[in-house]
């Protein structure tokens, strides 16, 4: 009554090189961040209140909305992109290390 | 002599391995109970858009308008505290769904999951099955093939488009969006976010897929600190499956597992991981090799369960899956399921309490800075402020104002104003208070707005009123 199941060699992972590795590790993250930010900053502020260079911004809030957004991503971006740079360069971790090696 | 020495990179660093995973599709329990979700939730999403409610959209972040409508609720930015507590109440419900039960997010809820699976519903189908598509992944480039490309690109691009749409109808009306598209006068930005959320549909669910779980998410990350003993997990019964091999062909006298060695676990995996290596942070918690290899047991006759939902404890207690079931129940009131659900319940009610017991009126005060105190006719002394009133019920309400906090202060040119429901009106409200009866300097008043048809719909503002010398 077994059926002969046909047995298949498979190598299926994907697993991404140095660029990739740095896109998902700074760009990601930050978009998060940024989502969060936004939501908290224009929660408080409303964009036709905001000044930009001591005159009051005249784009459409939707407009507002939009540069702050990316504006909130490059900055979170920058920031990740630092770290993760950092971490690459960190010396690996000697044996007094806390927590994992 | 100088040695050299070669420096060039590694190749495998910069260009890795990019092999394509295209997952065999399979029937079952669990794959049913996923098309479930992706129904369930797509049906909401694509849907709730469109539901009208008292005239409006009945779900709509109008960031224009900067007001927030859930079916009967409207929330101003000055709920901020409401949002807050929205996303504690989500965090902590994944916390604790993450602690009974693993990554069932993960492989039954996630719009990740879920565009990915339709994305590749629409591959399968215009591509073929699993070996089809890996033949057509290999062969050269045809008439075929770029049809066959063709074809699909297009139907996930119009499908993104679709969502795209639906998403930026959230925060629009969609109504308005869709007519706007219709007669081909979209805003800039609406078209912007529009195709911004539809390339990131279409990347994420079409090409990216187990990368964005295995790279890019944190949640994925950090699960392993939510996890216990108790936490359900898809497991590979090692005690029963090893040594893993094909009955047939064993030797006599050779002791073979269960495990017939058939991969099936392996090609279905949507993440490309061999379960049989025991728990790996890719696993998405699809389940979809427990519907595999219970296929494949139902073949070779032995009982199904060899790959199945249990727990760390379950696995150690060496017992197979079926009898697992009852310890898993045992422990799943447990020190941090319990902790999590009474924080979920107790920030739960609060936040339902504070939201049907808010006064559906606010108000704010500011002193106008144009206009400072003067003084007016008759001996008195004006300051004037600039009130808003907003009206967060959805009925349109009369209101009236009074001041008090200083003896003989009065508004002039008192009258009622009407606000419409969910809206706001600003007023200049010019309160005059009798020279000589003040100090000069600033002094504490109270602004009281009453709704005209409930006695408790009311607010109290207080702000201060100027004595000039
Ligand atoms: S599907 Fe089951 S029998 Fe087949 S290889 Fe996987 S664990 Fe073994
Ligand atoms: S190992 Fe099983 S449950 Fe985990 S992702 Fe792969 S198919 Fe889904």
């Amino acid at each position: 009554m077994a059926t002969e199941i046909e047995i298949e060699e498979v190598e299926t992972r994907r697993v991404p090189g140095r660029f990739g590795r740095l896109f998902a590790l700074v760009s990601w993250p930050s978009f998060l961040v940024a989502a969060v930010a936004e939501t908290v900053f224009f929660s408080l502020i409303n964009p036709r209140e905001l000044y930009l260079l001591g005159e009051p911004v005249h784009f459409s809030p939707l407009a507002t909305y939009t540069i702050g957004f990316f504006g909130f991503w490059c900055v979170a971006g920058a920031s990740s992109l630092i770290s993760s740079w950092m971490a690459e360069k960190m010396p690996a971790c000697a044996d007094r290390c806390v927590g994992r090696k | 002599m100088i040695p050299i020495t070669d420096v060039s990179p590694d190749e495998g660093d910069l260009y890795a391995a990019r092999k394509k995973i295209q997952p065999r599709s399979i029937k079952g329990r669990f794959n049913n109970v996923r098309w479930a979700m992706v129904w369930i939730t797509q049906i909401v999403f694509y849907g709730l858009a469109w539901l009208p409610w008292n005239d409006r959209q009945a779900v709509l972040f109008h960031l224009v308008e900067r007001k927030f409508y859930i079916f009967g609720i409207v929330l101003w930015p000055q709920d901020v505290l409401f949002l807050a507590l929205l996303l504690i109440i989500s965090a902590l419900g994944l916390f604790l769904v993450t602690a009974v039960a693993g990554r069932v997010w993960c492989g039954y809820a996630c719009p990740q999951s879920v565009y990915t699976e339709i994305f590749m519903w629409i591959e399968r189908h215009i591509e073929g099955d699993r070996s089809a598509r890996m033949k057509l992944d290999a062969a050269p480039m045809s008439a075929r093939k770029l049809g066959l490309r063709a074809a699909k690109f297009g139907a996930w691009g119009a499908l993104a488009l679709w969502t795209g749409f639906t998403f930026v109808g959230y925060f629009t009306p969609i109504r308005e969006l869709a007519s706007e598209i219709a007669s081909w006068s979209l805003g800039p930005w609406e078209a912007f976010w529009m195709f911004f959320y539809a390339a990131f549909t279409y990347v994420f669910a079409g090409h990216m897929r187990e990368q964005v779980c295995k790279y890019m998410c944190p949640y994925a990350r950090f699960q392993g600190v939510m996890f216990d003993p108790d936490t359900l997990i898809v497991s590979y019964d090692a005690n029963r499956g090893e040594p893993r091999g094909n009955k047939k062909k064993a030797r006599e006298g050779q002791v073979v597992g269960d495990c017939v060695d058939c991969d099936w676990c392996v090609q279905v995996c949507p993440t490309g991981i061999d379960i049989r290596n025991g728990l790996q942070y890719e696993c998405i918690g699809c389940a979809l090799c427990i519907d595999a290899c219970d296929q494949v047991m139902d073949k070779v006759g032995r009982p199904r369960g060899l790959i199945a939902y249990t727990t760390e404890r379950t696995l150690l207690a060496k017992k197979p899956a079926h009898e697992g079931w009852r310890e898993v129940m045992a422990h799943i009131l447990r020190p941090r399921v319990i902790l999590y659900t009474s924080l979920l319940a107790f920030i739960v009610s609060g936040f339902a309490w504070a939201l049907f017991t808010r006064t559906p009126v606010k108000m704010n005060v500011l002193r106008d800075r144009a206009t400072l105190a003067r003084e007016v006719e008759g001996g008195k002394i004006e300051n004037v402020y600039r009130l808003r009133i907003m009206n967060t019920s959805e009925i349109a309400r009369r209101y009236v104002l009074e001041v008090e906090g200083l003896p003989g202060a009065a508004i002039a040119d008192l009258r009622e104003i009407e606000v419409e429901a969910a809206g706001s009106r600003d007023i200049a409200a010019r309160v005059q208070v009798d020279a000589d009866a003040l100090q000069p300097g600033s002094h504490e008043i109270y602004f009281n707005l009453q709704a005209v048809d409930a006695p408790d719909v009311r607010v109290h503002e207080k702000t201060s009123f100027l004595q000039p010398r």
